[in-house]
């Protein structure tokens, strides 16, 4: 029988015991509670917290009307780990898998596979063996591809092969504005824009990294009632809007690859912009490039010729210093000025026309195109009057495109003329310009003289919010002292188009177009070049109420180099295709404008006629009448030439050339006469 | 003291051990199994609940995760068809099925303008159409005349 005192014992050492046990899990809980609290609190919560970055998408870019001309394409990057990827005949059969299905190197995938393990260097400088978890089987596999590929390697079933899914910039319309809206690259992992809108707003259509920390379950999804952190918001790139009509931009573009192939130029541009607000609706350059297709680019087609390169622009100067003469009332239309017979000595050197001309109106000096009378307008204005007129155009300050670099041109200031300058700069030598300074001067003579800024950004949009972000039109008020300059400069520039300028072919039926021919030589090498030519049309249609302003400038064209010859055919058919697209009722009808002409060539044929026959009748009256001898001898034409007028109305001048004999009658017969429109728009 | 409470106090009854304390046992037994129940209810009912919101917050995972392919796949043909909608590729489209397109012309749009007669000169065409007698009629004095005339057309 157990005694009463050897159950007490047992009692106390079992109490003991108990006591001690009790002791160790109060140290453990306090151990692990108290004194490692933070060491367990962050290796717990790093198991079972997750930490999700999620990438924005860049920007996009759309055209006036929503059309996407720079998108993100969602691609997949494929990517295997090799340490678990299994052994060599594995990693050969997933390398063969691949190498049929994305059209991957079989070889560079097996060898990438069979790399199971990596070297890497510690802090301390020595080196350690890990295991090799990372491989890269494929980027930016298409979307359609990698969907495929991903049922096929779940079926199968290959061991650690994982898809990334990201996004790829993509250009839809390939070579369409590409100069202009240029590319970006991808620097490890990085987006890097390297020219044109991307470049320009990168910083705007980058977007931004988004972090969530949250408590996740065993298979990794978030738990229901776990803490979820944002660590930092996810921010989308913002939406580039431009002015650009991409059914425009396609017409320009279609236009320009027949003249790059017919005329064969080294270069070539044009730019359509509207008058009243700047916007730029079409924009297009030759040699150009396939943002695509990155193997085949050329990087010397990557220029921004339109903003970034100058040219002499020749003949199409010439409306400015017109204009600047006639608002200030230093000529009208029908003054004349002497443009003596193609050959003018000013200042120590000789000025040229392309053809002899006699004695000119204004107008006719613009519709024949005459250096020698826009000299002589230019020096009746003076340096001052010149300089500021030239100024007041834009020449000399960049138009404001958000194009990066952007030239303001070469234009001296006054104190820095020498004694040609005066001459020289109304015919736009001496001086150089960019296209897109042109068409912003162009802009000013089509709406009135109101200056204005070119525009070829019209909104940003924040694709998440929806905000919107419009970039104002400016329009200052006219440059213009008399009210009647624009008028008078329209009607001289309608006449370039018509019966007896220098683009009759840049003439598009049904509507009025004011325009003006450019043929520079190029500076080559300290001296104008003799072969060397930019050949350039500039115009407005329709010129009373002008919806588009249209610069065609093809650079060294071969065969054929007047701008009239070279970019008048391509200005009208951009602009016939244009109208037709924009639905412009023509100014006039067409085929009762060819009525009337008709009628007008047979009333003065039948005209000629009458007179022939009844000098013929008067001529055989007299030989039988007269007997004196010195009528045996008749001249088939006088000896000094007067001016003989021709069936279209025109004038033969002693120089053999003909033009019209005054202003009254410079202006072509017009089917209806439009009522004169109001410049200003709504 | 009564004599009631002395038979009580007597008898084999009354002086049974309180034995027993069965019923206390009895009724503390029962109010921990209906606690037990409650809290294992309770218990069930939570873990119930956590398994549902899992599945549904898996369920949810999985339609986001859907909508995010969707989305991308939306994004994919976006770029399809922005590139089938390009003019270089219509235009050679065009060209591949020789179809004979032409630009559009503001003049090829006409208006038809209908004009409507008159009521009380509608009914009158109808009168002449209708009546015989009188076309009859007016054909044989017509003819007497010179050649008929067609009432309807004329008008």
């Amino acid at each position: 029988m157990t005694k009463y005192s050897s159950i007490g014992i047992r009692m106390k050492i079992a109490c003991i015991f108990i006591i001690f046990a009790f002791a160790y899990v109060a140290y453990s809980f306090y151990n692990v509670q108290i004194i490692r609290h933070e060491e367990l609190y962050a290796k717990a919560k790093q198991k079972y917290t997750a930490k999700k970055t999620k990438d924005g998408i860049r920007g996009e870019i759309y055209d006036r009307d929503g059309n996407l001309l720079v998108g993100n394409e969602p691609c997949s990057d494929i990517f295997a780990d090799p340490s678990i990827a299994g052994d060599s005949d594995e990693c050969m059969k997933i390398a063969q898998f691949f190498a049929s299905n994305i059209g991957a190197d079989k070889n560079v995938i097996y060898n990438r596979l069979m790399e199971k393990t990596k070297t890497v260097k510690n802090d301390d400088g020595t080196e350690k063996t890990i295991p090799n978890l990372y491989a890269v089987i494929q980027q930016g596999v298409e979307f359609e591809k990698a969907e495929l590929v991903k049922k096929a390697v779940a079926e199968q079933k290959f061991k650690g092969i994982a898809f990334k899914e990201s996004f790829k910039r993509n250009y839809p319309k390939q070579q369409l504005l590409a100069n202009i809206l240029g590319f970006t690259n991808i620097d490890r992992d990085q987006i890097v824009a390297v020219i044109g809108l991307e470049k320009f707003f990168d910083r705007s259509m980058t977007s931004k990294k988004g972090v969530l920390e949250y408590e996740r379950s065993r298979d990794g999804i978030p738990i229901a009632y776990g803490k979820s952190d944002v660590v930092q918001e996810v921010q989308d790139g913002l939406n580039i809007y431009l002015t650009v009509r991409e059914p425009i931009q396609a017409i320009l573009e279609e236009e320009l690859d027949k003249l790059m192939e017919i005329n064969k130029p080294t270069a070539a541009y044009a730019i359509m912009a509207d008058p009243y607000t700047g916007d730029i609706i079409a924009v297009a350059q030759r040699p150009t490039f396939n943002p695509n297709d990155r193997e085949n680019m050329n990087p010397l087609a990557w220029r921004n010729r339109i903003a970034e390169d100058t040219f002499e622009p020749g003949s199409i100067m010439k409306p400015f210093a017109v204009a600047g003469a006639l608002d200030r009332g230093i000529v009208r239309p029908e003054t004349r000025f002497d443009c003596e017979n193609g050959k003018w000595f000013f200042a120590g050197k000789i000025l040229k026309d392309s053809h002899p001309l006699g004695t000119l109106s204004v107008s006719q000096i613009i519709q024949k195109s005459s250096n020698i009378g826009t000299a002589k307008i230019a020096v009746e204005m003076g340096a001052r009057n010149l300089d500021e007129t030239l100024r007041s155009f834009g020449f000399g300050k960049k138009t404001g495109v958000p194009l990066k670099p952007e030239t303001s041109g070469i234009y001296r200031p006054l104190n820095k003329w020498d004694s040609l300058s005066i001459s020289r700069f109304p015919i736009g030598q001496g001086l150089a310009a960019s296209p897109l300074q042109l068409v912003r001067g162009y802009c000013m003579l089509a709406n009135g003289g109101h200056p204005i800024d070119l525009r070829l950004v019209d909104r940003i949009q924040n694709p998440q919010t929806g905000d919107i972000e419009r970039f104002p039109v400016k329009y200052g008020p006219s440059i213009y002292r008399d009210s009647q300059t624009h008028d008078k400069i329209v009607s001289m520039m309608k006449l370039v188009t018509q019966e007896g300028g220098t683009a009759t072919v840049a003439a598009v039926k049904g509507y009025y177009v004011a325009g003006k021919t450019g043929t520079s030589q190029k500076f080559v090498d300290g001296a104008y070049s003799k072969s060397k030519y930019c050949a350039s049309f500039v115009g407005f249609v329709p010129a009373d109420n002008p919806r588009f302003v249209l610069l065609v400038t093809a650079d060294e064209p071969t065969g054929a180099y007047y701008g009239g010859a070279v970019s008048g055919p391509y200005f009208k058919s951009i602009a016939e295709r244009t109208l037709k697209y924009l639905n412009i009722m023509p100014d006039y009808d067409i085929a009762e404008y060819d009525a009337a002409q008709k009628a007008a060539k047979q009333k003065a044929w039948a005209e000629q006629r009458a007179a022939a026959n009844a000098a013929a009748a008067a001529g055989k009256a007299s030989a039988s009448s007269a007997s004196s001898p010195t009528s045996s001898y008749r001249p088939s034409r006088p000896v000094t030439q007067p001016p003989v007028k021709g069936s279209s109305g025109l004038v033969k001048s002693p120089s053999g050339y003909y033009y019209r004999p005054s202003v009254s009658s410079t202006t072509t017969p017009q089917p209806d006469a439009r009522k004169k429109p109001s410049t200003a728009r709504n | 003291m009564n004599k009631f409470t002395q038979q009580c106090k007597n008898t084999e009854f009354t002086r049974r051990p309180k034995a027993a304390g069965k019923p206390w046992v009895f009724s503390f037994v029962v109010k921990i199994i209906l606690i037990c129940l409650c809290i294992s209810g309770t218990a069930v009912c939570r873990v119930l609940f956590n398994q549902k919101t899992e599945e549904l917050n898996k369920e949810a995972t999985q339609i986001r995760m859907k909508i995010v392919h969707m989305n991308r796949e939306i994004a994919n043909l976006k770029i399809k068809k922005e590139e089938l909608s390009a003019w270089p590729y219509i235009s050679r489209r065009i060209t591949q099925y020789n179809l004979g397109l032409r630009p559009a012309d503001p003049k090829q749009v006409s208006h038809t303008k209908i004009v409507d007669i008159p009521l009380s000169n509608r009914f009158k065409v109808v009168d002449r159409n209708t009546s015989s007698e009188e076309r009859v009629r007016s054909n044989t004095l017509s003819s007497s005349r010179g050649p008929a005339k067609n009432t309807l057309t004329k008008r």
